[in-house]
């Protein structure tokens, strides 16, 4: 319990910076929304010499954009890579921060198990996240709610809002077993960033190709808003798929740090 | 009276720790090679070797921070690997180079510390604060490196631990600070610790140990009582004459690595000193110095033949 309690404070504030992240994203996004209603026709013009690479990447289905919450999961698409950056530092981070600090030599050599200091971490983590997720999800919906004028699905829009805490677990657990395999990871934020992208890049490839397979590979491609706001749930491959690489990432970091050894610096 | 007699008997308490063969490669490079020995309880243990034989090596194996490749070891009866958590109950380590969490204050550190062991420390947290000139209240960040080690050392001995591992403990800390840190180990020592403590500063282990394992190059090549040790004193002489010396001065039992070169000389010597000293008095001397050679070289001079 006291790692856990010592995490989850080591941590606190960066969440904090980043829910604050998140929601002023969100707002500068839902700000437009007036001029988009307004300026609806202009704005599908502009829409439509858009490559439509980047159309599809963002989100953007020209039918539902001038809705609030279809103009929300084009917003979300910007929401998610954050959220996704944010996950994978504290994945990256929380078992390599005591390589990097020096501070394995202290707290492996606790009457504690390595199993426990992992369980310990990951449940901080886990914690965090879905602080993040609600908080964020919460003042959102306020937000969005001052721009729609009554018809909002709340439904839905929590349907969307919390694959964030989905898809923040997927991109955590794979930054996690980077931490624990990585011999040592001088600086955290340019290897989350460079994973991070590469998901996103790979992303953009997914959406412009004819086959939908390529979507399992990009964790960006699992909860899409525009289908969840349509159909009301999610798709049950790419959910399942999700699960899988969590299940499996998880599994082989447990694997993997308690076989570790800990050099000395 | 049946049960003193099964007591004395064949039962044997374990000694506080025991290693079998420990042997411990980094891929295809040396760590240790067949390391055995054994700490008895209430003893202060030396254990030393140049820097890179092995010393660190044999330590964090028994803490379970590296796995071994062959061999075993166990701590109070309980193998270091797979009861490492419980044997780390009892165990407070002091790593050489301390390193703690940024932005924790001295006592949160300490405190995080303390709360593995659920024991109340916060008054043996003050007291070893206290002789060791420690401020509780600040940010561990801002300590030079001494003040930090301090802090190591009141976490390791936090919680009144049976077993105390230290790690070139010395390093760092001033004389002064040496000398209340060797009183502070003595204590517990008396108190009842068992103390495994690795050097490569030989007269430090002279000054508080009662055995010494010494390694070289990943292996044990002796393992001795410090009494005996001590018998053999090692001494490097440097000596500036006011005539140049006749190069067979310095030529007797006992001196190694000897240097002449104009007008000064070098050497390391072992054995009595009255016969160096008479030597010595012979000359008309300009400038003497005589220092503690390190251990690299009585090493270099002496156990390199042994082995």
């Amino acid at each position: 319990m006291n790692v856990f309690r010592q995490e989850c404070k080591m941590n606190f504030k960066t969440a904090l910076l980043w829910i604050l992240v998140l929601c002023t994203l969100g707002l500068i996004f839902m700000s437009f929304l007036p001029l988009v209603q307004k300026d609806m026709k202009t704005f599908l013009k502009l829409m439509d010499n858009f490559p439509p690479a980047l159309k599809a990447v963002m989100g953007i289905v020209t039918d539902t954009f001038s809705t609030p919450l279809g103009y929300y999961s084009f917003a979300f698409t910007f929401v998610a890579l954050c959220g996704a950056i944010q996950a994978m530092n504290l994945g990256v981070g929380i078992v390599s921060k005591e390589t990097r600090d020096k501070t394995a030599d202290f707290l492996l050599t606790k009457p504690i198990s390595r199993t426990g200091i992992l369980s310990a971490k990951i449940s901080a983590s886990i914690v965090l996240l879905a602080m993040t997720a609600v908080v964020y999800s919460v003042i959102m919906g306020f937000i969005i709610r001052s721009f729609s004028s009554g018809d909002l699905d709340i439904g839905k829009y929590l349907l969307v809002s919390v694959t964030l805490l989905f898809s923040q677990v997927i991109f955590y657990s794979i930054g996690l077993l980077v931490s624990v395999t990585a011999k040592k990871i001088k600086a955290v934020l340019p290897v989350s960033l460079a994973i991070v992208f590469f998901f996103y890049a790979l992303s953009a490839f997914a959406v412009t190709s004819e086959s939908d397979k390529l979507r399992f590979l990009t964790p960006f491609q699992y909860f899409k808003p525009v289908y969840i706001i349509q159909n009301g749930y999610y798709e049950t491959a790419y959910l399942v798929t999700g699960i899988a690489i969590v299940i499996v990432s998880v599994l082989a970091s447990y694997i993997w740090f308690c076989k570790k050894d800990v050099h000395s610096v | 009276m049946q049960l003193c007699r099964i007591e004395g008997g064949n039962s044997r308490m374990p000694n506080t720790i025991e290693i079998h063969n420990l042997t411990k490669y980094y891929g295809r490079s040396r760590g240790i090679v067949d390391v055995s020995f054994d700490v008895e309880e209430g003893e202060i243990f030396g254990f030393i070797g140049p820097n890179g034989a092995g010393k660190s090596t044999t330590i964090r194996t028994l803490l379970a921070l590296i796995y071994p490749t062959s061999g075993s070891a166990s701590i109070f009866g309980m193998d270091c690997i797979k009861d490492a958590p419980k044997i780390a109950k009892r165990v407070g380590y002091l790593p050489s180079e301390v390193f703690y969490y940024d932005g924790m204050k001295v006592k949160d550190l300490l405190r995080y510390s303390a709360s593995f062991y659920k024991k109340d420390c916060s008054k043996r947290m003050k007291e070893l604060a206290g002789r060791l000139d420690l401020d509780l209240n600040r940010k561990i960040d801002d300590l030079s490196f001494g003040n930090k080690k301090k802090v190591g050392i009141v976490q390791g001995l936090l919680h009144s631990p049976d077993l105390i591992i230290l790690d070139e403990p010395t390093l760092g800390l001033d004389p002064l600070m040496q000398q209340i840190f060797f009183d502070m180990i003595r204590e517990e020592n008396e108190r009842g610790a068992t103390v495994l403590m690795s050097s490569h500063i030989l007269n430090e282990v002279q000054r508080i140990c009662s055995r010494v394992a010494i390694i070289k190059d990943g292996n044990i090549i002796k393992l001795e009582k410090i009494s005996t040790l001590q018998e053999t004193s090692y001494k490097r002489f440097k000596i500036e004459t006011h005539d140049k010396l006749p190069a067979d001065t310095f030529q007797i039992d006992g001196v190694s690595d000897l240097k002449i070169e104009d007008n000064t000389c070098s050497f390391i010597y072992r054995g009595d000193i009255n016969l160096i000293v008479a030597r010595i008095a012979a000359c008309r001397i300009v400038n003497l110095w005589a220092d503690e050679p390190d251990l690299e070289e009585i090493f270099l001079h002496y156990y390199s033949k042994e082995v």
